[in-house]
């Protein structure tokens, strides 16, 4: 098994920032496991997390009123998990569900927060990282209206 | 390239033997010559026929079955215009006219070797099926075998069975993703472009293949590279407008290319530079 | 060749030509006057021919004029080309009949070997012929081209004169035929003569002029066809520079000058109609009120139709702009890729016929000054 600090230095997310920010973030952040079927977020819930999975499935969804959720998106190995930490009021929009048994880095939203405060260069890599999800996630979102195969 | 045998623009009736509807809109025919005529019939993965409706007229239809079994001929439609609507309305013991085989073919012997990532998108898994046959008839030629497969709903997922059957497998690896779920869906969804990102591949001992609708194609390639596939180890099965499959009407230009003859299956390298252009 | 062998006729025997022609069994097909243009119909008889008559050609405009001689060829290019005869604007390629049970036979069309004499095949024509062989017959072999191209008999007609639209001395495929013909006539008028220097370009062209009246070439009678050959150079109103034209044409997909000519241009096909070279077609397919009988039939299409880049998902060039860009794109760049030479001859049809006068020439003027204006620019930089 990979240490923590070393899965964090690995992760592609962060390829590229210096070592000092990776040990930083890696204070912030802990291993964790959910079980099939139990929820990352909530929608509507404080978000004092987000994630970056190491394996499972997650299943982004939206529930309506009266009637069973919809996936919206799966998210698997590698990928980033939530941006609501970023901007007050910090609450999810969306359940991540997972679909089977996941284990993640959890990453406490308040302290990289206030690192990122602190430290104006460790922020900007971060959210420039956190941006290029955002990006890929709203193409793949466009392509997914675009009703490509119709 | 196998190039038909009989001559190029006359057409060749052969008998339906099974309809099988595939989804709401697509269904598969297998048809069979008399003996004669389907003795020197072969074909490639990747390759089309010209298939005649009695009276209506001609479509392209890629061979989807598989190429082992090639008096079974095997073709999926989608029903998009007049030729095709007609098609889908035949009878079992009917006729529809063949001339084929037509087009350039995926690239299997190059692939000998190496990891293989197929990346299909709704009717597009239709001209790549003859290929899973092929390679999974030669499995130990290949390392990975890795198929992606995006369908609009779960209800438009091509193949089901087939799918199944190869999901069983441990030497294949399925994912399968669709735009929108159903309540029901248990499986993967968004756009097949981020699973390119996941896809455990080689990126200096692999091939490509990718056939769906042009901008899906787009964005599979462009995540290819962004994997570190080199552009000549993708390849990308084209559509445009094909008339008489010989390269003499025109209709299918595509830059310098005759999609019906150089085409429909390019290596990326080739067409890179007509690949992001619109309206070529 | 056999560029050396010929003699020349005089005008009052050239009649012999066309019945030695019709005697081996050649259909005789040549210019002829009707709707108030030169088409190329069968002629019987030099009368059919369009004696004394001229054309006065530009963008967008073509008429005829008389001449005050009694030229026999003294025209230029006609609105229609050759490959009308050796590819018909429309032919069947099969019958289908329904057999009981849901089935059919096919019966393909069996094209006859045609006897053509052309008569008055201008050097750019010639060279659309020789361009239009390789599309036909130089992959699959078209059956109903092939049946007509083996057996045609070329007369060709060197240019005495050129016209304002003409460009062929650009393009290298003109104004004299040079290869590829069985005889080619060059036309002699002054005070002292009518008469018509002939060239032998093959065997067949040989036994032909053995049997007309005629008498030896004599030095006088090649320097004649000479000075009439630099003279029609001299009044070529038009030129094309095909210097880097191909590799120009293929980088330049998002030049604003496409959007400037789409403007313009009516996307109505005249020019691909006109043109000797283009090729495309499509088909179509039709049965009888019974339903038990179907044929297809295949004509000439055009690039410039919406329905041409039809697929599934919808058109795939619906811009004009697209669409003209195929065109001249095809023509002079990709053409070359395909089938190792130019598309255009410079014989100025499609200017001649645009009905808004976009003239090819000017556009490709346009690239290259664009062009070369860029490199200026790079240098000073």
């Amino acid at each position: 098994m990979k240490e923590l600090s070393q899965l964090i230095a690995d992760h592609p997310l962060f390829e590229g920032i210096p070592l000092e920010y990776t040990e930083a973030l890696t204070s912030c952040a802990q291993e964790g496991e959910y079980g099939e079927g139990s929820f990352l977020t909530l929608s509507g819930s404080s978000a004092e997390t987000f994630f970056i999975i190491l394996e499972g499935t997650v299943s982004i969804q939206v529930q309506p009123p009266h009637n069973s959720p919809i996936t919206i998106l799966t998210l698997g190995e590698g990928d980033t998990l939530g941006w609501s930490w970023i901007f007050p009021p910090y609450a999810w929009h969306f359940d991540a569900h997972a679909t089977s048994p996941t284990k993640v880095i959890a990453f406490d939203a308040e302290s990289v927060r206030e690192k990122c405060d602190q430290d104006h260069e460790l922020g900007y890599k971060l959210m420039k990282r956190i941006a290029q999800v955002m990006l890929d996630r709203l193409v793949a979102t466009r392509l997914q209206l675009l009703d490509l195969y119709g | 390239m196998i190039a038909p045998t009989q001559a190029p623009m006359v057409t060749t009736p052969w008998t339906i033997t099974r309809i099988e509807k595939e989804t709401e809109d697509t269904f598969t025919l297998d048809l069979k010559a008399s003996e004669v005529e389907a003795s020197p019939y072969r074909f490639e993965p990747g390759q089309f026929n010209m298939l005649y409706v009695f009276g209506v007229g001609e479509a392209p239809i890629s061979i989807s079955g598989d190429p082992a079994k090639p008096k079974r001929l095997r073709h999926t439609t989608r029903i998009v215009g007049t030729v095709t609507r007609a098609m889908g309305a035949l009878r079992k013991g009917e006729s529809i006219g063949i001339r084929g085989p037509y087009g350039s073919s995926w690239p299997l012997e190059q692939a000998k070797g190496k990891d293989v990532i197929i990346v299909s998108g709704g009717i597009g898994l239709a001209p790549l099926r003859p290929a899973l046959h092929k390679l999974l008839a030669h499995r130990q030629q290949y390392r990975r075998i890795i198929l992606l497969y995006g369908a609009r709903t779960p209800e438009d997922i091509l193949y089901n069975k087939h799918l199944e059957k190869w999901r069983a497998r441990f030497d294949v690896e399925v994912y399968i993703t669709v735009d929108r779920a159903t309540r029901n869906w248990r499986g993967n969804v968004g756009v097949v472009t981020p699973l390119v990102k996941r896809a455990p591949f080689h990126r200096d001992n692999a091939i490509a293949m990718i056939c769906g609708p042009e901008i899906m194609m787009r964005y599979a390639v462009q995540e290819l590279r962004t994997r570190g596939l080199q552009a000549e180890d993708i390849y990308v099965s084209i559509e445009r407008n094909m008339k008489c499959a010989i390269g003499h009407c025109g209709h299918c230009q595509y830059g310098p290319a005759f999609t019906c003859k150089d085409g429909p299956v390019f290596r990326y390298d080739k067409i890179e530079h007509l690949f992001n252009l619109v309206e070529i | 060749m056999r560029n050396n062998s010929g003699g020349v006729i005089q005008r009052a025997d050239i009649g012999q030509l066309l019945s030695v022609l019709t005697e081996k069994g050649y259909i005789t097909i040549g210019p002829t006057l009707r709707d108030n243009t030169i088409v190329y119909d069968e002629i019987e008889s030099v009368q059919d021919l369009p004696i004394g008559w001229t054309d006065i050609q530009a963008p967008g405009s073509y008429r005829l004029i008389k001449r005050d001689d009694e030229a026999l060829f003294a025209y230029n290019t006609a609105p229609q080309s050759w490959k009308r005869y050796l590819n018909p604007p429309r032919i069947r390629l099969w019958k289908a009949q329904r057999t009981e049970g849901g089935g059919f036979t096919v019966d393909p069309e069996d094209y006859a070997p045609s006897k053509y004499a052309f008569i008055g095949v201008r050097a750019c024509e010639l060279k659309a012929i020789l361009i239009q062989d390789k599309v036909f017959l130089g992959g699959y072999k078209d059956p109903c081209y092939q049946s007509r191209r083996e057996g045609a008999f070329i007369v060709a007609v060197n240019c005495t004169q050129a016209n304002e639209t003409c460009f062929c001395a650009s393009m290298n495929s003109g104004p004299k035929a040079e290869s590829d013909y069985d005889l080619a006539l060059t036309e002699i008028i002054d005070e002292q003569r009518h008469e018509f220097v002939v060239e032998c370009g093959s065997e067949r062209g040989e036994e032909i002029l053995k049997e007309l009246q005629h008498r030896p070439v004599e030095a006088e009678d090649s320097q004649r066809v000479d000075e009439r050959i630099q003279e029609t150079i001299s009044q070529m109103g038009r030129s094309m520079d095909t210097h880097r034209l191909q590799s120009l044409l293929a980088s330049q997909p998002n030049h604003p000058r496409w959007e400037e000519v789409a403007e313009r241009c009516l996307s109505c096909a005249n020019c691909t109609m006109a043109c000797p070279t283009c090729f495309c077609s499509t088909v179509e397919d039709v049965t009888d009120l019974t339903g038990d009988h179907a044929e297809r039939w295949r004509q000439w299409d055009s690039c410039f139709t919406m329905d041409f880049t039809y697929i599934s998902g919808g058109h795939v060039r619906s811009s004009v702009m697209s669409r003209y860009r195929q065109w001249m794109t095809h023509k002079l760049s990709t053409w070359h890729d395909q089938f190792g030479v130019s598309g255009c001859v410079g014989c100025g049809r499609c200017i001649t016929w645009c009905p808004v006068g976009i003239d090819i020439t000017e556009e490709v003027a346009a690239f290259q000054n664009s062009h070369s204006q860029k490199t200026t620019n790079s240098v000073e930089k």
